[in-house]
């Protein structure tokens, strides 16, 4: 019976202890959103940014303030991952514009 | 694997049939847009374009027709030729800033100033006006501004569209920027102008027919039913941009003016009836 109790306690600890480890932190999120906000600044500069982008930084932004890091992590990467889109989008038409052009 | 002579043949022919067509002269630029559109709507009369999408819809044009014997855009109208008429503070008005007094000049905007180096669209040269008379300038998208250009508009109306072609190299780039703009991919949805007003045209994109683009500037400031007031072609811009989530740049940017730059020499030849009412 106490073996019983002596297993589930560790195994209780080892989940406990693996959540917290793969939990993001206050910095990581505060990191991962500059990057979006890097990112965002590069696809404008481009004239390409995309409406979705800006959005998700403020929602990645407001995740952290109310303390869900795990959610601005993933906000900020997917902002990050549209910029780096559109940014494959211009270096894209810096050529493909003529293949729209009336024959 | 060796490479195929005939292959790289084809491959550099079709190239260079690309870069030429895509480096035409607007002269010939404007030949091919115009031309396409006869070939794929024979049916359409060239000044037809000037009526947008309704030169396409039967019954849409029936509404639309139904709805101008009493526009709803005629109370701002109104308000637009009252504000053209008062007298900024130090008693000069806007017709002291155009040729013939701001009337009938519609049909000549943009052009490319070649002292300044940039397009003038008739909403820039209006709040430029306002500023050398020591006014604060206006909101370029919707509001004074729109209503002001909407009179100016009304002065021209059946007057010829006469873009002046680019005749210096900064006024072809001007033009090569906003005809590259409207060919280019954009925003998440990954549309450029031309899939929709070129490739598309005339077909359903849900319950709307997608119009020519040939035409497209003759009607502006427009109402519409969706804004419930007067906007400029900009804010149109900006409509199109966020239907395809591009993000929309600032009125009168440099960008949207060498769009409109473009456009509006693409539709040379056609009467101006602006404003007009739209869905």
């Amino acid at each position: 019976m106490l073996m019983k109790r002596l297993y589930l306690l560790a195994l209780f600890t080892l989940l406990t202890c693996t959540s917290n480890a793969l939990a993001a932190s206050p910095s990581q999120a505060q990191l991962a959103i500059t990057q979006a906000q890097n990112a965002q600044r590069q696809a404008a500069q481009s004239g390409h940014e995309w409406t979705t982008i800006t959005p998700l930084i403020r929602q990645a932004q407001h995740a952290l303030d109310t303390g869900l890091y795990d959610s601005a992590v993933a906000l900020a990467n997917t902002s990050k991952q549209h910029s780096k889109l559109a940014l494959e989008q211009a270096r894209r038409e810096r050529t493909n514009w003529r293949l729209n052009l009336p024959k | 694997m060796k490479p195929q002579p005939l292959l790289l043949l084809v491959t550099g022919l079709l190239l260079l049939v690309l870069i030429s067509t895509a480096n035409a002269d607007p002269e010939e630029d404007k030949n091919t847009f115009q031309r396409f559109y006869s070939e794929r709507l024979p049916h359409i009369a060239f000044k037809d374009y000037s009526d947008g999408v309704y030169a396409l819809d039967q019954d849409a044009r029936e509404q639309w027709e139904a709805l101008s014997d009493f526009p709803p855009y005629e109370d701002q109208l109104a308000e637009g030729e009252t504000l053209f008429n008062t007298p900024f503070a130090n008693g000069k008005t806007y017709a002291s800033c155009f040729k013939n007094a701001g009337i009938n000049q519609r049909q000549h905007y943009p052009f490319f100033d070649t002292q300044r180096n940039t397009v003038v669209t008739l909403e820039l040269a209006i709040n430029e006006c306002r500023v050398n008379n020591h006014e604060k300038s206006l909101n370029y998208k919707k509001g004074d501004l729109a209503k002001i250009s909407a009179y100016m508009a009304s002065t021209s109306t059946d007057s010829l569209i006469k873009i002046i072609s680019p005749s210096t190299p900064q006024a072809l780039a001007a033009y090569n920027e906003g005809k590259q703009y409207f060919y280019s991919k954009r925003g998440q949805l990954n549309f450029s102008c031309a899939n929709c007003h070129i490739q598309n045209v005339a077909r359903k994109i849900r319950s709307e027919t997608l119009s020519p683009a040939l035409g497209h500037i003759s009607h502006f400031p427009v109402y519409r039913l969706k804004w419930a007031s007067l906007g400029t072609l900009h804010r149109r811009f900006d409509a199109c941009n966020k239907q395809v989530r591009a993000q929309p740049l600032k009125g009168q940017s440099e960008t949207y003016r060498n769009l409109e730059y473009f456009l509006s020499y693409m539709s040379n030849g056609l009467p101006i009836n602006g404003p007009a009412s739209r869905k």
